[in-house]
């Protein structure tokens, strides 16, 4: 049985299919392009200094051989697969906990656990309306993000601090 | 048999049914922009919004100004901040059955109460910002400044119309 096929058994569209499949097409390309410039970054260039904060770290881990990454490290994207820049300085702090001491409150530091403060320098794109962009990461000082810095998988760094720099390569 | 599922012109049963899904699309989107507008359309006022953005590290707050638009995640405009007071943050802990409150040390982290200005217009006894989304009391909206990303709980909205006058 073939409904809307002629004699020699190829499919026959009417105007509508035609429109139909027309509308599905066009809207696939519009979405490749729409993914496509995303991926791309409009905007301008913006070069940043970002400070941010790794908290609740093992110090077990701070204190092997290596420690977990150094100046000079790149920073990549969560999974790893695009470099978006540099590791300045890291910075180990102290994580302190609030308790009750003699009928106070004192700030303890925890003896497992510290706080990481790196600071990376990182180039953005800076989108009309949507902020500061690195691929499709919004940094924004009070947000998060996940990076690799070096081989150490942050997740959910916390981003403390956001400034511009004056991109080198023009000074 | 083919030509008993076809109607004059070649268009098909299954055709129309397409078509008919395609016209319940549009007119849900037309619906949808109409339900927005929820039967107001008188100017839009200024209104104060007083709002907080609870315990932030202070250096996160050293990246919003006095005078930066903010907006929404869509890259809407939501208001203007007017004003912003830092407040040290405050922490509780209880022991014993008792409370101990403190500040963090250095005021390492801080709370800013920020005075808003924003355009709305009140229709059927809800807030509208922009004379579309809702701007409730209690609600906490995520923002974004140029350098910043903030949760702001709103504590008053009232209008003032003298805030713009000043403001220009």
């Amino acid at each position: 049985m073939s409904v809307g096929s002629d004699k020699s058994g190829r499919l026959r569209l009417n105007p509508l299919d035609w429109l139909l499949l027309g509308l599905i097409l066009l809207g696939l390309l519009l979405g490749a392009w729409y993914l496509w410039r995303q991926s791309r970054g409009t905007g301008e260039r913006v070069e940043l200094t970002v400070l941010l904060r790794l908290p609740a770290v093992e110090r077990s881990l701070l204190e092997s051989a290596d420690g977990l990454f150094a100046a000079g490290s790149a920073v990549r994207n969560g999974n790893g697969t695009a470099v978006l820049g540099t590791v300045r300085e890291v910075r180990v702090r102290e994580r302190l906990l609030p308790a009750v001491r003699e009928g106070g409150l004192v700030w303890e530091p925890d003896p497992q656990l510290a706080d990481l403060e790196v600071t990376v320098r990182m180039t953005a794109q800076r989108q009309a309306g949507n902020g500061l962009r690195v691929q499709d990461l919004r940094i924004a000082a009070g947000g998060t993000g996940s990076f690799c810095l070096g081989n150490y998988f942050a997740a959910a760094a916390e981003i403390v601090w956001v400034e511009e720099q004056p991109d080198e390569r023009t000074e | 048999m083919n030509e008993r599922n076809e109607t004059e012109g070649g268009f098909r049963l299954s055709d129309w049914f397409l078509v008919l899904l395609l016209a319940l699309c549009i007119a849900g989107m037309v619906f949808r922009q109409w339900s927005l507008r929820r039967g107001g359309t008188g100017e839009l006022a200024v209104y104060t919004v007083t709002a907080e953005w609870r315990d932030v590290d202070s250096r996160t707050a050293d990246c919003l100004s006095e005078g930066e638009w903010l907006r929404t995640g869509a890259g809407e405009l939501f208001g203007q901040v007017v004003r912003v007071e830092r407040l040290p943050a405050a922490v509780r802990l209880s022991e014993g059955g008792q409370w101990y409150e403190g500040t963090w040390p250095d005021e390492a982290r801080c709370g800013l109460v920020l005075t808003l200005s924003v355009q709305a217009r009140e229709s059927q006894g809800l807030l509208l910002r922009g004379g579309t989304h809702p701007l409730n009391t209690g609600e906490t909206y995520l923002l974004y400044s140029g350098r910043a990303e903030l949760r702001l709980f709103v504590r008053s909205c009232v209008q003032n119309q003298d805030v713009q006058e000043s403001n220009s």
